[in-house]
Parts: structure tokens; sequence; C-alpha cells
């Protein structure tokens, strides 16, 4: 199936057309979903935090941004209603605890043989990890290299400066990988 | 910042020749060498800088370990800035002849790369099979977004939604009342003495309400007066059919707008009346209170 480009998009669900809308949904849920993954602490939460973020995108679709900063700004929608979410249940972010069973499969298990060799318990290990990563250096890991903004993006996501996001970021990875080495460690042992 | 634990528990090892036998005799320090991965990578480095009888062996273990960690710190947060920026040729060069030299940095490097590896497998991930059905659902049951609309709702829930919004509407409604009646604070004397001769001068072209009055009067004459000689510049200059017909609908409209304006007008009146007598009435329930000293009891108002 051929999916249509981002600005098209835009502009057609901008003016009201459910069919763009139902395509939107379907090109941006995993990302999305992924997103609620990280702030929720199970699936049935993680689901209805991701609907709530399409929902308060559908009510705002006439003011959405174009398509080049369409995709930093989604996030930060996302963010802010992921944390509205958190202060509504008065729990501090982190509150995932996801037993390995119901870590969520990887979106298309067909992409390639290395997403086919990346086991559930390595991708709970890293989730594990980078949630004792502090919240400012994890949500700039989060939005830098699992969902691929560009620094100055990240930056504007969270209103903080690029320089902060940078140093953020290369501390995160340090720590997470020494976290992750250390887990391993200590399993082996 | 240093943390000065760590700074003890390295002091102390390091006096003590970098012999673990010290942490048997302080629990204090085994305590903290137990939850500190810095100290725990500390005591390791310095270790291998010496032999049995303390003796450096790895000079540049030995330097290091007792110059402070940095370098690990520094080649580590250098490796990871690569993802973001190449680092210059000086910068990989040190990072290189550290990495030679520190197996510890060459295994949290290698990690460092497989997690980078994974870390977007996060980023999608599959809600079901039903999800999508789910959204629409729920958006289908919502009303298209007026932006008009729903900007000035928004603005409007904005302003009253405020925890001062009801500061601001007694200020206001105060200040309302101190511009037509006078200090709301000062004794009902006082206030009552002001609109008093206020009220009195209704009928007079001085006083407020008089002169409110007299306007929606003036206002009533000019549009009756209006409506009777708008025509006449209109159909002397048209041809006769374009004429007649813009003579009957600039007639309808003429006549469309002085209704409406009198129908404000009459509002106005009866509006001034209403204040009027709502002012009077307010007089009559605090004369009992108005008095002037010298007199012979209540002051007449009539």
């Amino acid at each position: 199936m051929e999916t249509p480009d981002l600005a098209s998009l835009i502009a057609r669900c901008r003016a009201g057309d459910e069919l763009a809308w139902e395509a939107f949904v379907h090109q941006f849920q995993g990302r999305i979903y992924g997103l609620a993954c990280t702030y929720a602490s199970d699936r049935d939460e993680a689901a209805d935090l991701a609907q709530e973020i399409f929902v308060r995108l559908f009510e705002t679709r006439t003011r959405w941004a174009p398509a080049a900063e369409f995709v930093p700004w989604m996030f930060k929608v996302a963010r802010n209603r992921a944390i509205d979410d958190l202060r509504r249940r008065k729990v501090r972010w982190p509150a995932m605890a996801v037993p390995a069973d119901e870590v969520p499969e990887l979106a298309d298990p067909g992409a390639g043989p290395e997403a086919r060799a990346i086991d559930r318990s390595r991708l709970e290990r890293l989730r594990a990890a980078m949630r004792r990563l502090s919240d400012l250096s994890r949500e700039v890991l989060l939005l830098r290299d699992v969902q691929g903004l560009s620094v100055a993006e990240v930056a504007g996501v969270l209103g903080v400066p690029v320089g902060t996001v940078k140093s953020r970021a290369s501390r995160a990875r340090a720590e997470l990988a020494e976290q992750v080495l250390a887990d391993r460690g200590r399993r082996e042992s | 910042m240093r943390n000065p634990d760590c700074d003890a528990f390295q002091q102390t090892v390091f006096e003590a020749g970098g012999d673990a036998a010290v942490l048997r005799d302080r629990p204090d320090l085994a305590a903290h060498h137990a939850g500190c991965a810095d100290c725990q990578r500390w005591l390791e480095a310095f270790s291998r800088g010496l032999d049995e009888a303390g003796r450096i062996v790895d000079l540049t273990a030995g330097v290091m370990a007792r110059t402070g960690r940095a370098a690990c710190g520094r080649a580590r947060e250098l490796t990871a800035a690569a993802a973001d920026a190449p680092l210059t040729a000086i910068e990989q060069a040190l990072v290189d002849a550290h990495l030679e030299a520190c197996a510890e940095c060459r295994a949290i490097v290698t990690e460092m790369a497989v997690v980078s590896a994974l870390l977007p497998a996060l980023g999608v991930v599959d809600p079901g099979p039903t999800f999508t059905a789910r959204v629409l659902a729920a958006t289908s049951r919502r009303p298209a977004p007026a932006r008009w609309a729903a900007h000035w709702r928004n603005a409007w829930a904005g302003l009253v939604g405020r925890p001062r919004f009801a500061w601001e509407a007694a200020y206001v409604a105060t200040l309302c009342w101190v511009l037509v009646l006078g200090n709301p604070l000062g004794a009902w004397e006082w206030t009552a003495a002001r609109v008093e001769p206020l009220v009195e001068q209704v009928g007079a072209p001085s006083g407020a309400l008089g002169v409110f009055d007299a306007r929606v009067q003036a206002l009533r004459e000019r549009v009756s007066g209006g409506a009777a000689d708008s025509t006449s510049g209109v159909t002397g200059n048209l041809g006769a059919t374009w004429a007649a017909w813009a003579s009957r609908t600039w007639n309808a409209l003429v006549k469309s707008v002085s209704d409406g304006l009198a129908r404000i007008v009459a509002a106005l009146e009866s509006a001034a009346a209403w204040i009027r007598q709502w002012a009077l009435d307010l007089l009559a329930s605090v004369r009992p209170a108005v008095t002037e000293p010298g007199d012979d009891g209540v002051r007449s108002r009539q």
C-alpha cells in the first residue's frame, strides 16, 4: 500500500477529510503508541493515552504545523498530553513497570533479519535501563535516538538549549550502556 | 561535583596502598564501596596499576588512578557525542588511544553501539489490530473543529477558568459602583448624600440621568427625522424604473433601520427609567439614616 506524502495528508486532514484522518492514524499509531508506552504503566494505559493523544490531535487539526515541522510538533503535543496524564494520575514518571511478557512486539517483525533477531527480553532490559535515567536524559534519548528527531527539534520539543540536548544525549548514551553492561554482569555472575 | 564520600574512600584506600583489607576494618568504607559504581571502578583501576607489593606495574593505569578517572568519562562522553557531530581528528586520536589502553571503556563503547542499534526498535510499537478503529470511533463522536469558534470558546474558557477571575469581576463591579454612585466603602449617609441631588436633577439638563435622557430623546428625533427626508435625494437622480425600485428598496431599508433604532432607543429609555426608579427606591430605603446636625429631625428629601 502506498503511503500518502505527509504534506498532502496534513492538508486533507486540516480540510476535514475523514479518509485522510484514518490514514494519518494508521501511519502514526506505532510511533504515538511507542511514545505512550514510555509514559504509561501498562499496555491498557498506554493504549488509552495514545488514543487521547490522537483525540487531542484531531481537536486541533485546523492548527496543525506545516509538514516540515509536523513530526516534532506532534511529539510536543503528545508529550504535553502524556505529562498532563501523569499529573492527573499523580504519579511520578516513570510509572512503567512492564513485565517481560507485556513488552510490546516490534511493529513490523518482517522488517528484516535484524529486527527479527531482537528478542523481547533485550528490549525489556533496555526499557528498564532507560527508566533508571534522569527524566531529562530519558526524554532526550527518547526523542533523539528512539524517535530520531534532530538535536534542534529535540531542543524545541523540550524547551531547552541545543547544548543541553547534546550534553544530555551523550551522557545518557554512556550511562545507558554502562547500566546494560552492569545488568548483564549481574545476570552472568 | 565530586561526592565527598568518594573522596574519603579513595584517599583512605590510596593511603592504605590499595590494600582491600582496609575495607574489612572500615565497614563504612565497605558500605560505600558496595553502593558506589564509581569507587568500584576506581579501586579496580587502582589495583590494576599495582602489584601485590604495591609497586606500580602499569604506569598509565597507576597515574590515572591516582590523578582521577576523568579520562574514562571524557572518552565515553566523546564517543557518545560522535552520534550527533563527528569528532575532530585530535579528539578521535585521543579517544582511540584511550580505548586501546582501557578495556572497560572498550566494553562500554561496544555496548553503546549495540544499544544505539536497539533504541529505534522502541520507537514504533504495534498497538494491536483494533487500535485504529478505536481512535476513529472516539474522534467520530466529536464535531469537526471550527477554527474561530473554537478559538473564542477556548479563550473564554481560559479567561473564566483562571483562579483570579472572581477577583477581577469583583474589581470591575466595584469600579462601576464607584464611578456611578461613589465610594462603596463609605457610610450609606455619604453615598445617599451624593446620589440624592443626582436623582433630584433627573429632569434637569445638568443631571447625569437628565443628560442621558436628553441624548436618548435627541437620538429618537434624529431617527424619525432621518427616515422622513432620506428618500428625496435618491429618487430625483435615477431613471424612472430603477428610481422606483431603488426608492422602494431604500425606503424599506431605512424603515428597517429606523425601526431597529427606535427599538434600541425605547430600550434605552426603559433602562433610564429603571435606573431612575432604582435610585429613588434606594434613597427611600436609606432615608431614616440621613441626618444633619442642628436640624430638627430627619432631613427632607422632597
